[in-house]
């Protein structure tokens, strides 16, 4: 105990003389104790506060508190909460939906049709079990086209993997869906020439 | 600062990809968003139309175009590309369909090779299978069209005609206005005289009386 003290002491007065040695001589700025902040006062300069002593008194350290209220409820926000407000239950008009210009239900804007939207999943889903046995796990290197019942096979059927459907062709769902009446794309170009092209596969 | 040109590294695609992810919920973490990805990928390759969840969708779309995007700059002996193919498509057949189908057909495109529409949530919509879904499909498949033509296309024939029959129906209305314009009846427009009238007659009958 004594020999510590002793050793302290020691250190300290050697500490004492460095700093005295080296900032007399400007090697060195004197080290200040520990500040909790630095607070620029009037005129910008710098004035210090010292750390208070007691800082962490609940020894909770970074931690924080949980599920407490972090502010003051106002009493406007205690009145509604009692009293209720105007828009306290708030039944709000949908004005998102619309009538299906083809089949008169209704459905969100935005969104398919849902009875629409029925009758092309089923013919899809038949058409895609279909092909799909057809095919297999052979390697799938051709366009698919869809063949119904009483159908002719199209002109360019010997590039193409031909499924063949065993009912007849929907009402709704045409042949003829990327072909172009004319040529030429734009309205002034067409009217411009005097190209006419007969559409095919109409049904 | 002499900045690389990155520009034209990678084709641009012509859909909106987010800057960054979705972090999709899944058990495996982000390797089963992966995998997910992996699958939906492949199934939208071999049945060309499918519906996922909305984000997943999303998701799947980007990843796909950028596949094919890939494919139809390099081709099929470019290597790279081929693992990235290999990647993606979990069945080998649609590797296949990616080089010798799809390429041939998007091209050409100057659009967006895959169409995503949104359908209808059926309500509540509290377990997995039941969220809010995407038709997410490539284009030119040989199913039926998802989407009605507009019928307010005024290019069309039918409405070429109807337009041209209002113009007609509205200069004849126009005519029929222009000559009456001269003829009309007068008499309704003046209150005063007919109320002067009227006295006049109230009068006469009063002294008749």
């Amino acid at each position: 105990m004594a020999v510590r003290n002793a050793w302290n002491s020691l250190k300290h007065c050697f500490n004492s003389f460095e700093e005295v040695l080296s900032v007399s001589l400007g090697l060195r700025y004197p080290y200040k104790p520990t500040y909790q902040a630095v607070l620029l006062g009037e005129n910008n300069q710098q004035t210090t506060a010292l750390a208070p002593q007691n800082s962490d008194p609940f020894g909770l350290g970074d931690g924080f508190l949980w599920a407490v209220p972090k502010h003051r409820r106002t009493i406007e926000k205690r009145m509604r909460r009692k009293f209720g407000a105007a828009n306290l239950l708030r039944i709000r008009p949908r004005n998102d939906l619309t009538v299906c210009t083809r089949c008169g239900h209704h459905h969100e804007i935005g969104i398919l049709c849902d009875h629409c939207y029925k009758k092309v999943q089923e013919e899809t889903k038949l058409a895609q079990d279909l092909v799909q046995e057809k095919l297999g796990l052979s390697a799938v290197d051709k366009e698919v086209i869809l063949l119904y019942e009483n159908e002719a096979a199209p002109q360019d059927a010997q590039n193409k993997f031909v499924v063949e459907v065993p009912k007849p062709r929907p009402q709704w769902f045409s042949r003829n869906l990327l072909q172009r009446t004319t040529e030429v794309e734009t309205p002034k170009a067409v009217a411009e020439t005097n190209q006419v092209v007969k559409p095919a596969d109409m049904g | 600062m002499n900045q690389a040109d990155v520009s034209r590294l990678v084709s641009k695609l012509k859909i909106n990809v987010l800057p960054k992810h979705r972090r999709l919920t899944n058990p495996d973490g982000p390797k089963g968003r992966m995998f997910r990805m992996q699958k939906t990928v492949t199934a939208l390759f071999k049945h060309e139309r499918l519906e996922v969840t909305r984000n997943t969708a999303d998701e799947a779309r980007g990843y796909a175009e950028r596949l094919i995007s890939e494919a139809i700059r390099y081709g099929d002996k470019h290597n790279a590309t081929m693992e990235l193919a290999d990647f993606w498509l979990l069945e080998k057949q649609l590797v296949h369909k990616l080089f010798k189908v799809l390429v041939p057909r998007f091209e050409n495109y100057n659009i967006s090779y895959t169409r995503c529409l949104p359908l209808t949530p059926t309500y509540p919509c509290t377990k997995t299978d039941q969220f809010p879904k995407s038709l997410l499909e490539l284009k030119g498949n040989p199913y039926p069209p998802i989407m009605p033509k507009d019928p307010h296309n005024g290019s069309l024939l039918h409405n070429i005609l109807l337009e041209e029959a209002r113009k007609e129906m509205r200069q004849t209305q126009y005519l029929e206005t222009a000559k009456s314009i001269g003829k009309e009846d007068k008499s309704a427009w003046v209150v005063n005289e007919k109320a002067e009238d009227s006295g006049s007659s109230s009068e006469d009958e009063r002294k008749k009386d």
